[in-house]
């Protein structure tokens, strides 16, 4: 057993964690910026929505079904030539960025949408009587009141993250999706695969339980 | 204070709602204070609902926010200053009867706690009219006092015109002064309470009056019981009640029987009044005086025997 541990390549392992955990965060903080305004911007420009706009609902609700329904895999591949365009690379950490975000953002702005949905119509209308501008009504109340949804959506969206972290790692981005892939599969050595998943794991429980505590500490109700 | 009564769905909502243009009219114009909010753009309107506070009936408070933050809410949007914030605070959760809960959330409070952030919240930019829309209708009757007379003293001290809107009479009896009922969009009887109370006109106003004295049975009770112990209760009515007053003394004159008059009472929402007697006396005589009155033409009936 110990000479079997021996044999793993620590350093490397470590590395490849560090590769994930950097992916999962850059792309976790852009995902969850860019699917909270496209959320909001769902919500808003729907029917009776505070900027109620057919066009751009539909405009957005098209871009955002579309880039949710191609498979992540396909999707890295069809977003090669944008990746080129905006770091010059594609190869890498930071070259597999702009696709986990555009794969990930969509689905987040959905889970912002349904949270903002749930935010009570009545509380709304108690700051529009009170003459507050749309503005004020979306950063004072809708965001705050939608504050555990928001948290525990994006507890989700970080755990489906991972995922796509590891498949970015077949097409050369690093981190423990290579190594499980390169080493583990191609030369038939099971026990780097194995390691890299309980890695995975960890990091999985760890993502669930930090998000469960900060939705639970948002959430007044 | 003015009140709105109506069914639901007879408008009520609507019309509360039109008032601070949350409902926007398709004709007509609202005018409050010599302003006709009809005519004010978007930011003239934000700039006027702040004269105007609203309650409403499920409290509408953000539950992510203390009291005392729910109650800043409207400060906040003005950009108040923080100082000037917290002493305006302080003052309304002191009318308010809040003391102690100002850091508590709405989570943590009871219907009728949560309704007085409510009003203190409304209260907060010295608004010139308060809107109460079915503001105590999902309290118990007990907590619905309380709000109902705090609304009242508002409206004493700070002389703030308070229109509310309910379905219940009694809401309206407590603090009214005047009274429109509403139907199915149409102000059908308008006056002041007393006076509509007094002569309801409208069959719908009528319904309503009926409703709040829905308590002629407990009435009936309290009459019944100032009867003797073992006295016979009976309901005595007639077609022609001054032939029987004449002939009901010489009838019971030989009788000793000892006749107490408890009141009139009113059955089954007839229109006929009877008048309730407790007897005293044997059995047999008071069978005979009765037979009597019977061949009068009056109606005796025995609600108990004491046998």
């Amino acid at each position: 057993m110990s000479e079997w541990l021996q044999s793993v390549d620590w350093p490397g392992m470590w590395l490849a964690t560090g590769q994930t955990l950097y992916m999962t965060i850059i792309s976790g903080f852009f995902t969850f910026i860019l699917g909270i305004l496209l959320g909001l911007l769902l919500y808003l420009t729907a029917k009776d929505g505070l900027f109620e706009n057919q066009m751009i609902y539909g405009l957005i609700a098209s871009f955002v079904n579309t880039f949710r329904s191609i498979p992540f895999i396909i999707l890295i591949i069809l977003l090669i030539p944008f990746t080129m365009l905006l770091l010059g690379t594609m190869i890498g950490a930071t070259a597999a960025l702009p696709a986990i975000v555009i794969g990930s953002a969509p689905f987040y702005g959905r889970l912002v949408e349904i949270g903002l949905r749930e935010v009570d119509k009545g509380v709304i209308e108690a700051a529009q009587a009170m003459g507050a501008t749309k503005w004020q009504i979306v950063l004072k109340v809708l965001l705050p009141e939608a504050m555990p949804a928001l948290s525990s959506g994006m507890t989700v969206t970080f755990i489906a993250l991972i995922g796509n972290t590891a498949m970015a790692g077949v097409i050369g981005a690093g981190g423990l999706g290579t190594i499980a892939y390169n080493e583990g599969f191609q030369t038939n050595n099971n026990l780097i695969t194995f390691i890299a998943t309980i890695i995975i794991l960890v990091i999985v429980f760890l993502i669930q339980y930090i998000g469960d505590r900060i939705t639970r500490r948002v959430d007044k109700r | 204070m003015f009140g709105i009564i109506g069914y639901s769905g007879a408008g009520k909502s609507t019309l509360i709602r039109l008032i601070n243009l949350l409902e926007k009219p398709t004709s007509g114009t609202i005018t409050i204070d010599g302003h006709d909010l009809t005519k004010l753009n978007e930011r003239q309107l934000r700039k006027e609902r702040r004269n105007i506070g609203m309650i409403f009936q499920h409290f509408n408070l953000l539950w992510s926010r203390t009291v005392a933050e729910n109650i800043a809410l409207p400060l906040e949007l003005t950009n108040t200053k923080k100082s000037q914030r917290e002493s305006r605070i302080a003052e309304l959760i002191k009318m308010v009867g809040l003391e102690g809960k100002e850091s508590a959330y709405p989570a943590q409070l009871s219907g009728g706690q949560k309704q007085r952030v409510g009003i203190a919240r409304a209260l907060v930019n010295n608004p010139k009219v308060l809107l109460c829309d079915e503001a105590t209708s999902a309290l118990d009757p007990k907590t619905t006092d309380s709000i109902l007379s705090l609304l009242s003293s508002i409206n004493q001290s700070l002389g703030i015109t308070i229109l509310l809107i309910t379905h219940e009479m009694s809401v309206i009896q407590k603090i009214c002064r005047r009274v429109a009922v509403l139907d199915q969009g149409c102000i059908v009887e308008e006056g002041s309470v007393t006076e509509v109370f007094q002569h309801p006109k409208q069959q719908i106003t009528k319904e309503f009056i009926g409703s709040s004295d829905g308590d002629q049975e407990q009435k009936a009770m309290r009459l019944r019981d100032l009867a003797p112990k073992r006295a016979t209760l009976v309901h005595l009515s007639a077609d022609n009640p001054q032939l029987l007053q004449k002939n009901l003394a010489r009838l019971l004159a030989n009788t000793n029987l000892s006749i107490k008059v408890l009141g009139t009472e009113r059955q089954d929402k007839g229109n006929q009044e009877k008048t309730l007697l407790a007897v005293e006396g044997t059995i047999h005589v008071m069978n005979d005086a009765f037979a009597a009155i019977r061949s009068e033409h009056a109606a005796i009936e025995v609600l108990n025997s004491n046998e």
